[in-house]
């Protein structure tokens, strides 16, 4: 078990290697900060001079072993804006993001996997139905049209809720519901099949004809085997979620490291961007070793092959 | 060690309310928030140059000069007078019995140190490209500076009215250091600091003993909401006060709300269509005059401005916004005429019509995507087929205009930097070697240097009317509109809109 | 369950899916007006049954004066198209690679599971809007980000599902018959993956229709005056107090279409692998 953890963590961090690389060649490849640091009347020398101040003109390879070597350090350098440490930044708005996510996902869990599992149990009763037409409206409503929605309902009709903001527990409300919304349909979903698939195997059939009850089938057997792709899709889920959180931030101007890794991008905040993406890659790194050992621990055969690999 | 600060400002501040207030206002009272669509990036007026930062840094810092709210011009604030001792010299006399919210008193040390602040190559202030005319600032006396410039400069009062020229406190900034500045600002402006919670919101409290008289409000919060649909949201249910960069086709519901009401007045940026009559980003039918009046004939700017901005824009016949000095309203533009458009283009041997790029970007100008599919439109009913070119980043469209790469036309507008005047657009884009000049001529350049180097007004009206019959005639743009700024606030308010688009709260009172 | 009954979401399944389909491939016969057609003058009309509302549009006019009916059925042809290619590309390299992971595993099963892990941890929206960015948005740069970003969920569930396969009766019971990997593989555990790949595959159209309504929400979607739902959607977004149906129409098609796609994978679903229906529980022919 522990040979196969310390694996996955030496992976953890190629992961973030990879995941920097490619952040660092998409944002250097296109654009230019330097632009947007001066006024739009500076002149062509003034523009070169800044240039090299910031080290921009040197080769990308060298910018990136800079980057490189600062980041091990836990140094993703400063943002070109306000000259403060990204890390810092970033971690200041990492407690929103969290509180959001870990609401979100609570909110889509509670709703996704007990409607999944009755609907699996029932299937093609009308439970089973409304629940599917529940999960592809799900599907089928952007989240920031969910979003507004919920404002314009609960905040300027009702106003029962605040429209935006973090705060009190009555701020977290609609963008945890907004977040879970979107989370909720294909966690359901892949419940849903998941049961179905280990409701028809041959040892569920076989502890059926042993005369099992059908609720310690249900849930000593079955649950249990479908929660491998439960899990393993929360693992990824965790990624989409954060996705999700970039636009749940922005309408709710919930202020999280989402909706600051956004910002960044569009001003070509190089340290900001790195150090958002590579923190939050982490995190969903994290998640999925998590997702990873939870598996093992459910199913003993993947356990076997991954120490053996 | 953040709460020790904070505790800190407010012992500060308890400090300075035992202090006996000045004028005999009413006691400041309430708290109002305003919605902005992104945060300051530092509290810091000396080290950027976003729009929301200044809204903010005006209500903790006073500027040296301020501008009259009817007229826009100069007046004075921090300066009580700005004279001229000879070409190279300028005099200002400072108001005396101002202190920071520190208790630090506000004296000529104060202005030079923030001149001096700014000015050096160290501090990577943004700024400091306006400020390169300035030779020396001395102290004469406690409360009189001179400058002394480099060479005759005719705008220094436009430069003393930035807004985020705010006079900063010296013996503060050296003790505490320009990071904890940064983060904890002191001023001498209307509001005394609080609290900066980063992309959330920033906090500040009524400055009592404020030299002007304490603000109506008692709390002041800005707060960080970047989807408009959600600002709407929140001024309807009273989450905010105020907003700004409502979109116009919004007025009506929020009119009708009965919670707020719009204030919108006209502002600096100017929208217009760039043609590259130089053919500067490659071969391209607009060097020919006759496709370029043709374009100019085929756009209705009327429509646009009353149809797609709700009639909140001001016609401009030039490019240049009717307020700032050097404008010439007696200029006239083509007048929308689609055939004769269609004759042009045929005399110029594009009987069949032709194809250009129409180059637009996000951010700045009003309803941008609605104006640039209007003006496809147009153009598609005289035959010119337009390829649609967005740049979704600002970055990305200055580095094309600046590397020669937007070709045809591009949907551009200009804010002037704050400076209300015609060199301050004119100048960037028609003299040659400027980054953003894609028509140029021998000509233009001897009036714009003439423009530049004339300190008499009269003359200089002339030779920018001259100028401007000069490329109305040559349709080098097709001049369109000054924007308005458009802002909902809440009925409890009496606060109008500046044409400056600096937010002044602190001029609100309570209904 | 009545196997009729599932045929019956079949049919109304494929029924909506085909008629979306037709909205795409028949536009200019099928749409009253020209989507690109604009009208200062008409602008922001509502439906006909609203008051102010005339059957010269339909379903209302959006802020230049432009028949949304007509922009709707048009826009069938992007938001569809762009769906199915994204998810037809992520699909064929997720599944490949999941395939090659979960059977080979050692050195390939560690190289693709290690790629797989850095595209999952890469917070989705930002890799494409991170890309985006870098490409300039446009239709094809769209197809492809979409499809790069959406291969990896495939590959892991159906490497998951592969191993678990690997080890089943079946597929010993070939492999002891000396058959080779890719015979095997197509034969034996391909076809098991079908059902797993049909559910997500579908969700991943609706998905990627909406994927797409995200990038335009975030300005790098569809570029105007191209239209589609999700870009309409998106422009009608600050109209949602005022003016409903701006974004009413476009997301009740984007609704839709996403419950036909999903009935119509349910339903093929449960013909394809009859052997399930017989099996389920409460049901049991046994």
């Amino acid at each position: 078990m522990w040979t196969f953890v310390v694996h996955r963590l030496v992976r953890a961090v190629f992961v973030c290697l990879g995941i920097s690389l490619i952040t660092f060649t998409l944002l250097h490849v296109v654009g230019d900060p330097v632009l947007l640091l001066v006024p739009q009347s500076a002149s062509d020398a003034d523009v070169r001079l800044l240039k090299e101040k910031l080290g921009l003109d040197r080769p990308l390879w060298a910018q990136y072993a800079v980057f490189l070597r600062d980041a091990v350090r836990g140094d993703f350098g400063e943002s070109l804006f306000t000259q403060e440490s990204a890390l810092v930044l970033i971690l200041e708005r990492m407690p929103a993001t969290l509180e959001l996510t870990f609401a979100g996902m609570a909110v889509g869990l509670l709703i996704a996997i007990p409607l999944g599992v009755v609907s699996a149990i029932r299937r093609g009763s009308l439970t089973d139905r409304l629940c599917t037409v529940g999960a592809v409206t799900g599907q089928a409503m952007p989240i920031f049209w969910l979003g507004i929605m919920l404002i314009i309902v609960f905040a300027v009709q009702l106003r029962v809720l605040p429209a935006s903001g973090r705060g009190t527990l009555a701020h977290l409300v609609l963008p945890a519901i907004t977040l879970g919304a979107y989370l909720a349909p294909l966690t359901m979903r892949l419940t849903r099949s998941g049961m179905l698939d280990v409701l028809t195997q041959d040892y569920i059939r076989t502890a059926r004809a042993k005369g099992v009850g059908e609720r310690v089938l249900l849930f000593k057997h079955a649950l249990r085997n479908a929660a491998i792709p439960i899990v393993t899709i929360l693992g990824v889920q965790f990624g989409r979620l954060l996705g999700g959180a970039v636009v749940t931030e922005t309408v709710f101007a919930w202020p999280g490291v989402a909706s600051l890794a956004v910002k960044a991008i569009n001003t070509y905040d190089y340290p900001v961007v790195q150090g958002a993406v590579v923190l939050l890659a982490f995190l969903i790194v994290l998640a999925n070793l998590l997702a990873d050992i939870a598996v093992t621990w459910l199913d003993p055969r993947v356990r076997l092959d991954e120490d053996h690999a | 060690m953040k709460r020790i600060v904070t505790l800190a400002s407010l012992l500060l501040l308890a400090l300075s309310l035992a202090v006996p207030a000045g004028p005999a206002d009413a006691a400041p009272r309430g708290r109002v928030t305003v919605a902005l669509g992104s945060d300051t990036p530092t509290q810091d007026p000396h080290m950027h140059t976003a729009r929301m930062g200044i809204i903010i840094n005006q209500h903790i810092f006073d500027t040296l000069l301020a501008r009259d709210t009817t007229t826009w011009k100069p007046v004075p604030h921090l300066a009580e007078s700005v004279k001229s001792v000879n070409a190279l010299t300028w005099e200002l006399r400072l108001r005396k019995g101002v202190t920071f919210h520190n208790g630090e008193p506000f004296t000529a040390e104060s202005v030079k140190f923030s001149f001096d602040r700014v000015l050096n190559p160290e501090q990577k202030s943004p700024l400091r490209g306006n400020f390169t005319w300035i030779k020396s600032v001395d102290v004469v006396d406690e409360h009189t500076v001179r400058i002394v410039t480099t060479k005759p400069y005719p705008l220094i009062q436009e430069i003393l009215t930035f807004g985020n020229f705010g006079m900063v406190p010296p013996r503060y900034i050296k003790e505490k250091g320009d990071a904890n500045f940064a983060k904890h600002p002191v001023g001498t402006g209307p509001f005394t600091f609080v609290e900066w919670r980063k992309g959330e919101r920033t906090v500040l409290e009524a400055n009592e003993r404020y030299w002007k008289g304490a603000p109506a409000i008692k709390t002041l919060v800005f707060r960080v909401i970047p989807e408009t649909a959600t600002q709407i949201a929140e001024l309807l249910s009273g989450g905010v006060d105020i907003i700004r960069a409502v979109p116009p086709d919004q007025i009506p519901a929020i009119e009708r709300s009965g919670t707020a009401r719009i204030t919108a007045t006209k502002i600096l940026r100017v929208v217009y269509l760039q043609l590259d009559g130089d053919g500067r980003a490659g071969k391209t039918p607009l060097t020919d005059v006759r496709v370029r009046r043709a374009i100019n004939h085929a756009v209705n700017v009327d429509e646009i401005m009353q149809k797609v901005l709700g009639g909140k824009a001001v016609r401009s016949t030039t490019g240049d916004n009717p307020m700032v000095f050097g404008y010439d309203p007696a200029v006239k533009p083509y007048a929308y005429d689609p055939a004769q458009a269609r004759k042009l283009l045929a005399e110029a041997g594009y009987p069949n019509g032709l194809e250009l790029t129409l180059n637009t970007y996000a951010g700045s100008i009003v309803n941008v995507d609605q104006v640039a599919q209007a003006i496809m439109g147009y153009l598609s009913q005289v035959g010119v087929r337009v390829k649609l070119r967005h740049f979704a980043d600002v970055g990305q469209y200055l580095a094309n205009f600046r590397g020669s790469k937007l070709d045809g036309m591009t949907l551009a507008s200009w804010g002037y930097n704050s400076v209300f005047d015609t060199d301050a657009i004119y100048y960037i884009h028609f003299h040659t070697g400027e980054p953003y000049a894609y028509n140029t001529s021998r000509e233009m350049d001897q009036w714009l240097e003439a423009g530049r180097s004339t300190v008499d007004p009269r003359q200089r009206q002339d030779v920018y009317s001259r100028f401007q019959r000069f490329i109305v005639d040559q349709a080098y743009w097709v001049p369109m509109y000054a924007q308005f700024t458009i802002e909902a606030v809440s009925n409890k308010l009496n606060y109008e809109a500046s044409s400056d688009e600096i937010m002044r709260v602190h001029a609100a009172t309570w209904k | 369950m009545p196997r009729l009954r599932r045929l019956r979401f079949l049919a109304v399944g494929s029924a909506i899916v085909g008629v979306a389909v037709l909205c795409a491939l028949a536009a200019p016969l099928l749409a009253p007006g020209d989507p690109y057609r604009q009208a200062v003058g008409n602008r922001l009309l509502p439906p006909v049954w609203a008051a102010g509302g005339s059957w010269t549009h339909a379903l209302g006019t959006d802020p230049l004066g432009r028949d949304t009916l007509s922009r709707i059925i048009y826009g069938a042809r992007v938001s569809i198209s762009a769906g199915a290619l994204a998810v037809a590309f992520s699909m064929v390299l997720g599944v490949l690679m999941g395939l090659l992971a979960g059977f080979f595993r050692g050195t390939v099963d560690a190289v693709v599971s290690n790629f797989v892990d850095v595209m999952l941890a890469f917070p989705f929206l930002l890799l494409a809007l991170a890309a985006v960015a870098a490409l300039g948005p446009g239709f094809g740069n769209m197809i492809v980000v979409l499809g790069l970003t959406g291969w990896p969920i495939y590959t892991r569930v159906v490497r998951a599902e592969t191993l678990k396969f690997r080890e089943r009766e079946f597929v010993l019971a070939a492999r002891a018959l000396g058959l080779g990997s890719a015979r095997i593989l197509r034969a034996h555990v391909l076809p098991n993956l079908v059902n797993t790949i049909i559910v997500m595959a579908s969700l991943e159209v609706a998905r990627m229709i909406i994927l797409e309504s995200f990038l335009s929400f975030l300005g790098l979607g569809i570029q105007p005056p191209t239209p589609s739902w999700g870009a309409m959607l998106g422009e009608g977004r600050v109209y949602m107090l005022t003016h409903w149906w701006l974004a009413a129409f476009p997301g009740a098609a984007i609704f839709v279409t996403t419950l036909g796609i999903n009935l119509f994978g349910d339903g093929l679903r449960d013909v394809l692998d009859p052997h399930r229906v017989l099996m389920q529980p409460g049901t049991r022919a046994e």
